[in-house]
């Protein structure tokens, strides 16, 4: 090779050198086509293992699983102070143990939405819910799809007075009456005053009496 | 300077990106094999938690319910097995990017949802850590395809 080659080919590989950027690999129109092909066979699996399992989404129902949740009736943070102390009123939280043991109404009944069945087949929690006039549920926030589920779970128990608390329990605390700390056992009878009875959750230990706010 | 000196200049650009690549390959496509495999034989329960974002109809999240698994199973095993990685690169960098923002728009209405990231054995709740997931998963994917030669 002359030396005129050399240096030509050692001046275009500098350049090519100099300017990073433009060697690393961009996306390219070709390579978006080969992804969206991919998802798509990826899809058209997905779609056949569903048309040959044993018990196969029904995909075009307007009512299947993927349905919006029914919204449960509210009862309004107002309506709250008047009902809460009443007899026949009981509070459902479907929150989960960490957020029970930090606080929760007295005497709460709690169910969390990640075993609520199985909470609610004990059959003393299903004996202070069909005992219950207003059974309130309390979850996290305002939206409260748990609530929401909780709601529809209820159903076949039976019940026609379930209200989900608007506000969740952000709104509950807020409210001024009593507040219990610790986690307790599903199925505790209600009794006035008494506080938690179950092992407190070790972040809740110091606070094992109730705190009023 | 020599031919072969400029050459090996110019593999070593981007060293510590090439060197850290086929780690976040792995890794990105595990964790998307995990998810998949976790979802695929809970459509009806991944169904409800689709729906609980309020962003589709009953039949979308129905459909993305038993597709999604799949595209998260079938991206994942090319990036584990190294195979078609651009394109199975991009294929992440959608699946995460449409993942954080279903997350984003459920967290800015402040909805409390389970995430359902991985399946129904997963009660955790959606929040910013979700958020990070899907962040890391993006960067992730970018960077498999911007550190990555052309295959």
């Amino acid at each position: 090779m002359s030396e005129t080659a050399a240096d030509a080919a050692k001046s275009a590989l500098e350049t090519e050198t100099a300017k990073p950027a433009r060697r690393a690999p961009a996306i390219r129109g070709a390579d978006l086509l080969h992804a969206l092909l991919l998802l798509l066979a990826a899809a058209g699996l997905g779609l056949a293992a569903n048309a040959l399992s044993r018990k196969p989404l029904p995909l075009l129902a307007a009512d299947g699983p993927g349905a919006l949740p029914e919204l449960a009736p509210r009862l309004s943070a107002a309506e709250l102070a008047a009902v809460k102390n009443k007899a026949g009123v009981l509070m459902l939280d479907v929150r989960e143990d960490k957020a029970f043991a930090r606080g929760h109404a007295p005497n709460a009944l709690h169910a969390p939405i990640t075993r609520f069945l199985e909470t609610m087949i004990g059959a003393e929690a299903g004996a202070r819910v069909a005992a219950a006039e207003l059974v309130l549920i309390v979850c996290d926030s305002g939206t409260c799809p748990a609530g929401d589920r909780a709601y529809k779970l209820l159903e076949p128990f039976g019940h026609k007075n379930v209200r989900v608390l608007e506000g969740g329990w952000p709104a509950d605390e807020a409210s001024g009456l009593p507040v219990e700390t610790g986690l307790k056992t599903d199925a505790a009878a209600p009794k006035a005053a008494e506080p938690a009875k179950s092992e407190p959750a070790p972040e809740a230990k110091k606070e094992k009496e109730g705190v009023a706010q | 300077m020599t031919t072969d000196a400029l050459r090996s200049t110019a593999a070593s650009e981007g060293g510590a990106l090439a060197l850290i690549a086929p780690l976040v390959r792995v890794m990105l496509g595990g964790v998307l094999v995990y998810a998949g495999v976790l979802k695929v034989n809970g459509a009806w329960q991944f169904a409800e938690e689709i729906a609980n974002y309020r962003l589709l109809p009953a039949q979308g999240s129905q459909i993305l319910a038993v597709t999604l698994p799949w595209m998260e199973i079938v991206v994942g095993m090319l990036l584990l097995l190294g195979l078609k990685t651009r394109a199975a690169g991009i294929g992440a960098l959608i699946l995460f990017s449409v993942f954080a923002a279903a997350v984003l728009s459920a967290l800015v209405r402040g909805l409390d949802i389970a995430c359902g990231c991985f399946g129904t054995s997963d009660a955790a709740k959606l929040g910013l850590q979700t958020l990070a997931l899907d962040a890391a998963g993006i960067a992730g994917a970018l960077l498999l395809l911007f550190a990555r030669p052309k295959s």
